[in-house]
């Protein structure tokens, strides 16, 4: 069973590049404009991990992040926050947030596959 | 301003006018308390003096007086004892009928008609036999009381008569013949001499005394030495006063046709010793009254001459205070606008000096912190240009690197490697753009290529290419605009500016909405809105929306987008704001010159 990864970002560009990334790694990839929009398509469907912007209008990834350990079917699926505002890996400038979920856009996106490739190995 | 700058002209002159007033107030104060102690000196003085004049003078009016009575009753003596007299009188069979008596009057005293104007001859008994007043006979005359009274008491008596309403001074001479025994004498006759107290004698006593001279007696006024204009006026004036009545010894002051008189008097006393009436003497205090006005007539000058000298003085030192004090509230206008340089008047003396060495050293310090503050506002500001940069850039940049990263995969699907290349041409122009902007902000200039366009014509180009976005986001975009609008602008820019306006709205509303574009004319200018139904602007930022680097929650901007339209708008010659008068969603606005008539449409 493939496993399935949901990307949140309001840049089309980097979303769809992403998307290609995630997909060209054997991901199947569900996406959303912004936290509103994820948490609508989470009701009906449960991916095994999600990757979200933080700067977004409307709901923002720190709130999208709140929401999802306020939901008791939503909580345990691991979250992945990917911003150009993130200056380095593992470190969060946002107390909500916890510092290692945080990752810097910039850099490889090698290195974000890893990271979900282990966060999802006892799924494969 | 130009009401404010009237305001305070006027304020200017007001500070001269108080100047000038006070001056001119104080000076006529000095002058008027001088002028009436001047006068009330000179008043005092002058009553002093013609009081003291008045002392000198009684006794000689007296010593005039009694020389008069002297030589009446001389007169009297003379005629008395005349031997004519004694004949016609000591023959008790002689006539004396009025043709004898008339002869011997004429021989008994040198013209004594002449020299009296009353005779009055009384039998031994004191019965009148004879009368002549002024030359001519009196017959009625029979009975004259003090005559009997000379008659038997034998003695010489003088004494004020009114007779036939003229005002005598009368002696009353007996005629005596020795008896016989020793001491014994038999009355003859009585022999009155009179003169009459007229016009002639009140001027020739006021010559002597320098005083004016009214005979006045039950009442009326007899003779004076006044002109008839005055002598009413004095006949009014003294019978109303206390002179007529009481026995006056203390000179009374009378005001008389404006002018002060000092009146004295002494009584007209009859044969009984009965006060018959007096004689008012008149001293003027004209003289005081001349002099003062001599002295008015100075102080008026000097009154003028020192309003004139106050007038001069208050323009004169309103001048020194409100040339540097406008020089000051210039300075400080400019001060106030931003204009740090402004050169203020520093020559002035005492605390307006002060005042402006005080405003100009403030002027340079602040001048030196605002320099300061410049320079480290500008060093924040581009530090947080460059963060915000640094930021804005790394989105694009990471779309890029990303794709890059996929792209170096083999075997990658043609369709994916399409869409990988397509966003990094994307992101690096959106990376161009947004340094563009940058580049033009630091600038601060927009080089405009004016052409007359439609204006329904451009907003609706930038609606058509926002056309998908707005679909894609379920937003419906309502025109409200004229036809029949041009401006003269450069068309590129504009689009950028609606263009960034509607981007903005369709931001606020990812859940859908409307997006209202409305135009109206006003005058020469149009004005445009773009209303939408989203959450509005945070108050927290309204203030500071046009600045540079705000931005709420948006993505892929620098946070230059409305700074920059305000920028464009601006050199357009248009205005452009933020209308917080709508109770929900954004209600932007701007204003533009309309094109005039005649341009031809580019």
């Amino acid at each position: 069973m493939p496993v399935k990864v949901l990307l949140v970002d309001d840049d089309d560009a980097f979303r769809s590049v992403a998307a290609i990334a995630l997909k060209s790694a054997g991901y199947v990839v569900l996406e959303a404009t912004d936290g509103q929009a994820a948490l609508e398509l989470l009701e009906q469907d449960r991916p095994d991990l999600i990757i979200s912007d933080l700067s977004m209008p409307g709901l923002d990834g720190c709130a999208l992040s709140r929401q999802l350990r306020a939901s008791s079917r939503l909580a345990e699926i691991p979250l992945l926050i990917l911003s150009a505002h993130v200056e380095q890996d593992g470190i969060s400038d946002w107390s909500e947030l916890p510092a290692d979920c945080c990752f810097s856009k910039q850099g490889s996106f090698g290195r974000i596959l890893k990271r979900i490739e282990e966060l999802t190995s006892h799924l494969k | 301003m130009v009401d404010s700058a009237k305001a305070q002209k006027s304020d200017y002159l007001t500070l001269r006018t108080k100047l000038f007033l006070s001056s001119a107030l104080l000076s006529s104060a000095i002058l008027i308390i001088a002028a009436w102690v001047i006068n009330n000196q000179v008043v005092a003085q002058a009553r002093q003096q013609v009081q003291a004049e008045v002392e000198t003078l009684l006794p000689l009016y007296d010593a005039i007086w009694d020389e008069q009575a002297r030589r009446l009753a001389a007169l009297g003596w003379t005629v008395a004892n005349s031997p004519i007299v004694k004949t016609v009188f000591g023959d008790p069979h002689a006539a004396r009928d009025r043709e004898t008596l008339r002869e011997m009057i004429a021989d008994a005293g040198p013209e004594l008609s002449e020299q009296v104007d009353l005779i009055l001859i009384s039998d031994g008994a004191g019965k009148i036999i004879y009368s002549e007043m002024q030359r001519a006979i009196v017959s009625e005359m029979t009975e004259f009381a003090p005559a009997r009274a000379v008659a038997l008491s034998q003695t010489q008596s003088q004494g004020i008569a009114l007779l036939g309403g003229k005002l005598f001074r009368l002696v009353l001479t007996p005629v005596l013949l020795h008896a016989g025994s020793s001491d014994t004498y038999n009355t003859l006759a009585v022999f009155g001499t009179g003169s009459e107290l007229d016009r002639e004698i009140a001027s020739e006593i006021g010559q002597r005394i320098h005083s004016d001279v009214i005979l006045f007696a039950a009442d009326r006024l007899y003779a004076s030495s006044l002109e008839s204009e005055a002598e009413a006026l004095a006949a009014r004036t003294i019978s109303s006063s206390e002179i007529s009545r009481a026995v006056a010894t203390r000179p009374v002051e009378l005001r008389m046709g404006g002018e002060l008189y000092l009146a004295f008097s002494r009584q007209l006393v009859g044969f009984e010793g009965q006060h018959l009436g007096q004689v008012v003497m008149l001293r003027s205090l004209a003289g005081a009254s001349i002099l003062f006005r001599r002295i008015s007539n100075l102080l008026l000058l000097l009154w003028t001459g020192s309003i004139a000298v106050a007038l001069a003085l208050s323009y004169l030192i309103a001048d020194r205070i409100t040339r540097p004090i406008e020089s000051l509230v210039a300075g400080a206008r400019e001060f106030g606008r931003g204009n740090y340089d402004c050169q203020i008047e520093l020559a002035a003396r005492g605390e307006i000096g002060h005042l402006a060495r005080a405003f100009d050293q403030m002027r340079q310090s602040l001048k030196q912190t605002q320099a300061a503050l410049l320079k480290s506002e500008r060093l924040a500001t581009l530090g947080q240009m460059a963060s915000s940069i640094i930021h804005d850039l790394r989105n694009p940049l990471a779309t890029i690197s990303t794709a890059a990263e996929v792209l170096s995969q083999d075997g990658l699907p043609p369709e994916r490697r399409r869409v990988l290349i397509e966003s990094q041409l994307r992101a690096s122009q959106r990376m161009n753009g947004m340094l563009k902007e940058l580049l033009e902000f630091s600038q601060g200039r927009y080089a405009l290529t004016l052409e007359r366009h439609s204006l329904p014509g451009l907003l609706r180009w930038v609606v058509q290419e926002l056309s998908a976005r707005t679909l894609r986001a379920g937003i419906r975009v309502e025109m409200l605009v004229p036809e029949d609008l041009f401006i003269t602008a450069d068309a590129e820019r504009l689009r950028r500016v609606f263009e960034n306006l509607l981007v903005n709205s369709i931001q606020a509303m990812p859940q859908g909405g409307t997006i209202t574009i409305r135009a109206a004319c006003y005058n020469d200018r149009v004005r445009v809105d773009v209303i939408d139904t989203g959450p509005g602007v945070p108050a927290q930022i309204r203030d500071c929306l046009f600045e540079p680097f705000v931005s709420f929650g948006k993505v892929g901007g620098t946070g230059l987008g409305l700074a920059i339209a305000r920028g464009i708008v601006e050199a357009h010659g248009g205005t452009m704001g933020l209308d917080t008068a709508v109770s929900s969603g954004a209600d932007f606005y701007l204003e533009l010159p309309l094109a005039a008539a005649g341009e031809k449409e580019a």
